[in-house]
């Protein structure tokens, strides 16, 4: 029966599911099918969104509540299944462990699901590039999924079509080579696709598929070309920083961005957590323009120009070899240094080069992709004289898989009308390709042109044929990590427009069609078969572990042996010295990627890291820049480069390198989606095949106008408040020492009365916090928090419960950036509480400040009296139909309605849940039982939870550390969460 | 208190025409009202419906139609309600306290005075509600027996404005009621049509002036004035605890509650001056409301003024020797540098400087120079009130918090509006109520031979 | 100024508005005195998510066809029932027992501190149609927050529909199970709205 469901959303006629194979499969591990895996009502409109009816959505159609009764309150129904599936309890959400994938690499995550829908997303501790931990993005991904803006329906020529016979049409109108047939997708590591594509390969030999990434990471990017010329082949270079004791990062944001950030930042935070002197803590010397996550916790930052890196780098390799004695891996790189000597920055060069040299092998050097392949050559060289190739850096083969080509040889092939079929598979080239490939005017003179899109975005408007893309929620797939593991992506629901999968396209294209989870399937089978010795039977029960743990684990894949062949240096183009004046410096945009995630609210509401900026993107410039331009925040500058001009608001940053003017791509959207209209400008146009991240700057003219830039923090300052305390590793107090902070003076209030059961508590470790703002959005979805708009944050009216506030001590060109993770601090006398005249913020017995939305009458009293200003307003309706996605909601948490106030809650619905299933079975509630959504989603593990009352637990453990103090302690309040003072590893001679 | 003017030449009440003249002269604006209120009288209709329809705009859509924001969550509505109530005390006052005083200057002003009170009471009335989230539940932070078995937090300032609003605003009425009753009859049994007859005497009561009605008067009023004196205190002061408990810099403060009342009858003594010098003027008032009352309130004027004077610089002093950083940072810069910096100096030039020329005798008898005087120190006290609210919240603990703030145009139109309503119903008690406490000033003019000689 | 802010308390408390024992028409005119009383059927046979999750749970049409499929397989009264499990369309049942969207009650916990169905459910066995018994207002939860012991009963009575102790034998047996179970109900807003 549920088979049946199951496959009439496939009006288009694709074919049935093997559906006794897949009962087997499914009863025998934990892959939902039939209704379990895509409960159809999980595509009924959002009408009203009251807990209850998610509860009622656990049914189908919520179309029959028409039945009148005659009460006074409305009608409400109670719609339960029709056969009830064997592992669904209503009521209790359901975890499954899949994969999502940024630039082809796969991260592994476990989705929560409530009655069959996806509401939250968490990390795959088994997985390697997650850890448990997760990142904007792939949190983001679950709002995604209910975009309403998402394309509904297959097109072509403007009519509705039957996606799998036009494919079939294409394959028949091909000729038996294939010539004219180009294929144009998104990097990938995914198995099933390298078959897909072999497949095509085979059957038309001369068809070609051109691989593009605008992120521009590992293969696709300047490294793989240096690594393809130094070592022959593709590879892709493994960092481990929990043995990196020196960590010298050139233009790069290893801990916040890039396929394995976040292992990079589980490892770096390893070695973040001296508490006491003596311990091994990592020293972190950061080279960049402008200000990253990085560059925000490293001891030593350097503002430099992107162009004035590989300058860097030869200076760095100069003072080792003369100063250190670091022995040349190779004469020609000797002879490059030579030719290449700058006096710039030397203390900080020679205290990198001294801590490097004293450290060999337990040093890193990490270069950006957006680096010229020289910098990364001369960056292996660095690591190899110091003896961290095979330590702190091993190279493995890529797991992506290798196209026919680029962009670049695409255009050149369209100039010559060699292509009749172009299939795009995502990624949205016309936006995100090479300013001067023009490929939104080439595209045209492809005869037949089909895209495969989740949007109808600028590719699909230039594209007769249109395919709606499956989300990666919504179908089946593979990939691998960066270090070769490779993992199952399975769905959580059903398509909700029909989507289709990539993989499914080219299945089309070569035969009959197949669906997603069949041509997996078979790729794992066929992978075992190759191993040989493991049987169907063992093929499929692997496969079940695979997807019950969401990962095979334990099969990185193995290391090579890297012996660089150093004349290929004479290949890569040194860059001319570099020029005075300003460069225009282009990179990926924090919160919408390349521009894929324009169109998601929680993404555009979500602050910069490091601007505080939403809704927008801007030009960061120097204060010093800014006094020369004489221009203000948010005024108008015309940047006019060789590639063309770009008017854009200014931001004026501290940190920001002199001479360059940053602006983050993924804005100006022209697409169909609705939220992410007029959002912002686009640079890539600026972007060319020879500079792909930059551009020289002609002249910089500043505007009358100015534009109103949505900013969250507008003071920078901590005016000498006890707020945010400092500390270095050699100057760590010992608990015989003073404490960092006096304790409050005597209080008139009574001590509050404590419970017999646990006192929950936090403590954030401001030294490992790297601003990524992964919580802000962990927050968000488990809390159903709104999104306000642009208008709202800029009269600064933003809900986030968890901020993290930002302040920079120091002269404003080159200042130290702080970092503080600000939400409730639940205080034990908090001055909230006393001046509500509803009870509607109170004190509960385990130590929560509670907020009861339903007794808020809205005085806002709290709030004036919050000394840390964490409580949010619903100054509007904001709950309603402006925030779009009533389906992605936690059910556990109430939508807050217009005119009460909210705010952060210790995730009270994780603490009751957890406390309600230990009295029902019947076991004692463990002090680490209850895990915040914050908490449980830091890359870093800055935060720890838990009863402070239990000594065994980490927090007791962490309040009693010297280095724990309460913000505004003076304020005598007692905050119950608590900070651990941010400890730095300076050098002692640049101090 | 005792400003009867020793030196005051001026009577209290000019003219030695027997009561029936000074009744046909008093009630005269009743029978043939002057046309130039009833003119006034369409702008303030409008701007009350301007009022009424911002009103229902800020319920209906929430308000997020205000400027208000996180960190500044109260701003406008918090600072006219403050001001209105302010504005309310001069009203109790003078007819509470200088009756107990034996002031008799009061008497010609002092029905005005207490109409002009209760209309402030309900414009500060409206505004506690209409700020509230969710304000169809305003009746929350009343004690009542609910199913959920809760009660207000009696804890919190805002029950308690609850508790002294509703007293005030009850008390307030029933001593101008009771005062209107002897010259509501009057106006009954003068009153030239039948219609009107019957409803003065619907109003009076059935007043008859029997000597059992004057004496219980008499009792009934002096306990009234004993009731409401008191309340001149408490009231304003219980507004000022609404700052004072909270521990946000610039409001916690052990100050507010005097300097609070000192400010309340400063800026009600201007606002009746505003009131009583045009409609002297206009309806030739001259012989009933004298120089000597002019003179008076000048007088209080300056007093009070120079008390709220003497708190703006006790509240930057106690900042600084109290040590405390975050009080220092708004007293000491927050308010005279920071944002909304010129409402700050504008408070201190209307509300400390200005008022320091009325030592002057001339100037105390410029009728001109009075009103504009008492219209600033009405726009001066209103700014004193926003640099309270929106400047201290604005510049909070954290200085990652600190924000600004701007009103939108909805705010502009209650607060204007709010004006307009004030005018309108004080313009319809000036056509229809004998404005002057006809019956006190007979009495007075018995005594008033011997009184323009001798002080009390 | 009194006597309207008592009379609207009294109102309040009133069964019309609480909704006690209101009868409303169900999609099918399912009779708890027969399959309970009659036939002896468990609560936890129907409502099986009552004792493990936060919701009691309704049973899919599947539950029901279990034995009409082999009894009264043609009686008018169940066709509701065929038709939902042929075309595969669930009943929308009326909710009787409403709470508001911002009160989050966990049958589990009440059942396994020794809370009965008919303690707050009344006598359901004796229902033809099933009617609210209780006031399910904020105060008549409190109450039993406040004072369990005279609201609970030995945990293998839970669905006992004929559990009606002595005053006394309530008060020995509540207070032991208060004693033994270590029963303290949260009196914390946070324990119900969240």
């Amino acid at each position: 029966m549920s088979a049946h469901l199951h496959d009439d959303h496939r009006s288009d006629g694709a074919p049935h599911r093997d559906a006794l194979y897949w009962r087997t499969l499914a009863d025998s591990f934990d892959v939902p099918s039939g209704t379990r895996e895509f409960p159809p009502a999980a595509d009924t409109p959002p009408n009203a969104w009251s807990r209850r009816q998610f509860i009622g959505l656990m049914s189908a159609s919520m179309a029959l509540a028409g039945l009148s009764g005659c009460r006074l309150t409305s009608d409400d129904h109670l719609v339960p299944y029709v056969t009830q599936p064997v592992d669904v309890i209503p009521g209790r959400p359901s975890h499954y462990a899949t994969t999502v994938t940024m630039g082809g690499y796969g991260t592994g995550v476990v989705v929560t699901s409530h009655e069959g829908r996806p509401t939250k997303i968490d990390g795959n501790p088994e997985h390697p590039a997650s850890l448990g931990a997760c990142g904007v993005f792939e949190q983001a991904l679950v709002l995604q999924l209910y975009d309403p803006d998402r394309a509904q329906a297959a097109r072509l020529n403007g009519v509705s079509c039957l996606w799998h016979q036009e494919m079939q049409e294409v394959a028949t109108h091909t000729g038996t080579r294939g010539d004219g047939l180009r294929v144009l997708m998104e990097p990938t590591a995914s198995p099933t696709m390298a078959r897909c594509c072999a497949e095509v390969k085979q059957r038309w030999p001369g068809s070609r598929i051109i691989i593009h990434d605008a992120a521009g990471i590992g293969a696709h990017g300047a490294a793989g070309q240096a690594w393809r010329a130094l070592f022959g082949h593709d590879l892709v270079a493994r960092y481990d920083f929990s043995r990196s004791l020196i960590v010298v990062a050139m233009d790069a944001d290893p801990l916040a961005s890039g396929p394995s950030h976040l292992a990079h930042a589980r490892g770096f935070a390893s070695l973040r957590r001296a508490r006491s002197a003596g311990q091994p803590m990592n020293r972190l010397y950061v080279a960049e323009s402008s200000p990253t996550c990085t560059g925000s916790i490293a001891d030593h930052r350097l503002a430099v120009s992107d162009r004035d890196i590989v300058d860097l780098l030869l200076a760095l390799l100069a003072e080792l070899m003369a100063g250190q004695g670091v022995l040349c891996p190779d004469q020609r790189i000797a002879a490059l240094v030579a030719g290449r000597t700058t006096s710039a920055h030397p203390s900080w060069i020679r205290a990198a080069a001294a801590d490097l040299a004293a450290n060999r092998g337990a040093g890193l050097i990490l270069i950006g992709d957006r680096q010229p392949p020289l910098a990364h050559a001369l960056g292996h060289a660095l690591n190899a004289a110091l003896g961290n190739v095979g330590a702190t850096i091993a190279y493995g083969p890529s797991p992506l898989m290798a196209g026919d080509g680029d962009l670049a040889s695409l255009m050149r092939e369209l100039d010559r009308g060699q292509v009749d079929d172009l299939l795009i598979l995502g990624g949205n080239p016309v936006l995100t390709a090479l300013g001067d490939i023009q490929l939104g005017r080439r595209i045209s003179q492809a005869r037949n042109r089909w895209y495969l899109g989740l949007y109808e975005d600028e590719t699909a408007q230039l594209c007769n044929g249109f395919i709606p893309q499956a989300h990666v929620l919504e179908s089946w797939g593979d990939a691998c990590a960066c270090d070769g593991t490779r993992s199952i992506q399975q769905p959580l629901i059903d398509p909700l427009h029909g989507g289709i999968a990539a993989c499914e396209v080219l299945a089309a294209l070569v035969g009959p069609p197949r669906l997603a989870r069949d041509l997996v399937r078979d790729t794992w089978r066929d992978a075992f078969q190759g191993a040989g010795s493991i049987a169907d039977a063992g093929a499929d029960a692997h496969l079940a572990e695979v997807l019950r743990r969401g990962v095979e684990v334990g099969r990185a894949s193995s290391l090579v042996s890297t012996a660089a062949d150093w004349s290929a240096l004479a290949r890569f183009e040194v860059p001319q010295r570099s020029r005075d004046g300003f460069e225009l410096s282009l990179k990926l945009d924090a919160k919408v990627h390349d521009g894929r995630f324009a169109n998601n609210p929680w993404l555009q509401e979500l602050p910069d890291p490091v601007t505080k900026l939403t809704w927008d993107n801007a030009a960061l410039i120097s204060p010093a820049a800014a006094r020369r331009l004489g221009v203000a925040q948010g005024a108008l500058i015309e940047v006019r480069c060789d590639t063309g001009a770009l008017t854009v608001p200014v931001i004026i940053q501290p940190g920001q390198a002199e001479w360059t003017i940053s602006v983050s791509l993924g804005y100006g959207r022209r697409g169909a989606e609705r939220t992410a209209a007029d959002i912002g400008v686009d640079a890539y146009p600026l972007t060319s095949i020879s500079r792909p991240w930059s551009a020289a700057v002609i002249a910089v003219t500043s505007r009358p106008a100015s534009h109103r830039l949505a900013i969250t923090q507008h003071h920078w300052s901590l005016e000498g408040r006890p707020i945010l305390l400092e500390q270095t590793l050699a100057g760590i107090n010992l608990p015989a020492d003073a404490p960092l902070q006096p304790p409050p003076g005597p209080s008139l209030r009574p001590a509050p009365a404590h419970g017999p059961g646990p006192q929950w508590a936090m403590v954030i470790d401001t030294s490992v916090c790297i601003g990524c703002s992964a919580c802000v959005v962990a927050c968000q979805a488990e809390n159903n928090i709104p999104v306000v708009g642009k208008e709202n944050v800029l009269r600064s009216r933003e809900m986030h419960w968890l901020r993290i506030d930002r302040y920079y001590r120091g002269n404003e060109d080159d200042p130290v950036a702080l970092l503080q993770p600000m939400a409730c601090q639940h205080c034990e006398k908090a001055p909230c509480e006393y001046v509500c005249p509803t009870y509607a913020t109170t004190h509960s017995q385990d130590g929560l400040n509670e907020m009861t939305y339903n007794r808020c009458v809205g005085t806002r009293f709290c709030s004036n009296n919050c000394p840390y200003k964490v409580r949010r307003f619903n100054w509007y309706n904001f709950a309603d139909g402006r925030d779009p996605l009533p389906l992605a909601r936690n059910p556990e948490v109430t939508v807050r309605a217009r005119g009460v106030m909210e705010k952060c809650t210790y995730c009270v619905q994780r603490i009751r849940t957890t406390e309600h299933r230990s009295l029902v079975d019947g076991v004692p509630l463990r002090t680490d039982a209850v895990v915040t959504a914050c908490q449980q989603t830091c890359p870093t593990q800055a935060i720890t939870f838990g009863d402070m009352t239990d000594p065994a637990s980490a927090v007791a453990h962490l309040r009693a550390h010297p280095l724990a103090y309460a913000v505004l302690e003076d304020s005598g309040a007692q905050p119950r969460t608590r900070y651990l003072a941010h400890v730095r590893n300076p050098h002692p001679e640049l101090t | 208190m005792s400003m009867a003017g020793q030196h005051a030449a001026d009577p209290l009440l000019i003219g030695t025409s027997d009561d029936a003249a000074l009744t046909q002269r008093v009630l005269r604006p009743l029978w043939s009202p002057h046309p130039a209120l009833g003119w006034l009288m369409i702008p303030a209709a409008l701007g009350s419906l301007v009022f009424i329809t911002a009103l229902c705009y800020t319920f209906v859509t929430g308000i997020g139609v205000w400027g208000n924001n996180i960190p500044v969550g109260w701003a406008f509505a918090i600072t006219n309600f403050v001001w209105w109530i302010g504005i309310g005390h001069a009203g109790t006052f003078i007819s509470a306290i200088l009756y107990l005083l034996q002031q008799e200057w009061r008497t010609s002003i002092n029905r005005i005075a207490e109409a002009m009170t209760l209309f402030a009471v309900v414009n500060a009335g409206l505004f506690p509600i209409a700020h509230l989230g969710r304000p169809w539940f305003f009746y929350w932070l009343a004690p009542y027996p609910a199913t959920m078995e809760l009660w207000p937090q009696f804890r919190s300032s805002l029950t308690w404005d609850v508790a002294a609003i509703s007293t005030y605003g009850t008390v307030s009425f029933l001593f101008w009621y009771l005062g209107l009753l002897p010259d509501l009859a009057t106006a009954r049994d003068t009153a030239p049509t039948r219609l009107r007859r019957r409803l003065y005497g619907l109003c009076a009561l059935g007043w008859r002036g029997a000597a059992s009605h004057w004496r219980s008067y008499r009792i009934a009023y002096l306990l009234l004035a004993g009731l409401a004196t008191p309340l001149v205190v408490s009231v304003h002061s219980i507004v000022s605890l609404d700052f004072a408990v909270a521990k946000q810099p610039g409001w916690h403060s052990t100050i507010f509650p005097p300097y609070f009342v000192a400010g309340a009858i400063f800026s009600g003594f201007a606002m009746v001056l505003t009131l009583v010098i045009p409609l002297r003027a206009l309806l030739r008032l001259q012989d009933v409301i004298t120089m000597r009352h002019i003179d008076n309130m000048a007088k209080v004027l300056l007093a009070t003024g120079s008390i709220v004077a003497y708190s703006y610089l006790l509240e930057p002093f106690t900042a600084w020797y109290s040590g405390d950083p975050y009080e220092r940072y708004i007293q000491l810069v927050g308010r005279p540098a920071g944002p909304f910096a010129w409402v700050f100096w504008l408070t201190i030039v209307c509300n400390v400087l200005v008022p320091q020329v009325l030592w002057l005798r001339s100037l105390r008898r410029n009728l001109v120079a009075l009103l504009i005087i008492s219209l600033l120190v009405q726009l001066g006290m209103w700014s004193e009130r926003f640099v309270i609210v929106v400047t201290s919240l604005q510049r909070g603990a954290l200085p990652s918090s600190w924000s600004s703030y701007s009103p939108t145009l909805i705010d502009a139109c209650l607060l204007f509006g709010s004006m307009s309503l004030f005018l309108f119903l004080f313009l319809v008690f000036v056509r229809f109520v004998p404005f002057i406490a006809l019956s006190e000033l007979k009495l007075l003019r018995r005594k008033e031979p011997v009184e323009t000689q001798v002080s009390p | 100024m009194v006597a309207i802010p008592s009379a609207l308390a009294f109102a309040m408390r009133q069964p019309p508005v609480t909704e006690q024992g209101h009868i409303i028409d169900q999609p099918i005119a399912f009779d708890h005195r027969h399959h309970v009383r009659d036939l002896g059927i468990d609560c936890r046979y129907c409502h099986e998510g009552v004792d493990h999750s936060a919701y009691a749970g309704v049973p899919p049409t599947s539950r029901c066809m279990n034995c009409h499929n082999q009894v009264w397989t043609a009686a008018a009264l169940l066709a509701p029932v065929r038709w939902s499990a042929e075309t595969n369309t669930p009943v929308a049942w009326q909710r009787i027992h409403h709470l508001p969207d911002f009160v989050y009650f966990d049958h589990s916990v009440h059942i396994s501190r020794g809370v009965g169905c008919s303690t707050c459910h009344g006598p359901v066995d004796t229902m033809a149609r099933v009617y609210q018994v209780a006031p399910m207002t904020m105060g008549w939860c409190i109450d039993c927050h406040r004072d369990p012991a005279h609201a609970l009963r030995p945990l293998d009575r839970i669905t006992d529909m004929d559990w009606t102790p002595s005053a006394a034998e309530q008060e020995r047996v509540g207070t032991d199970m208060v004693r033994r179970l270590g029963i303290s109900p949260t009196l914390d807003c946070s324990g119900c709205h969240r």
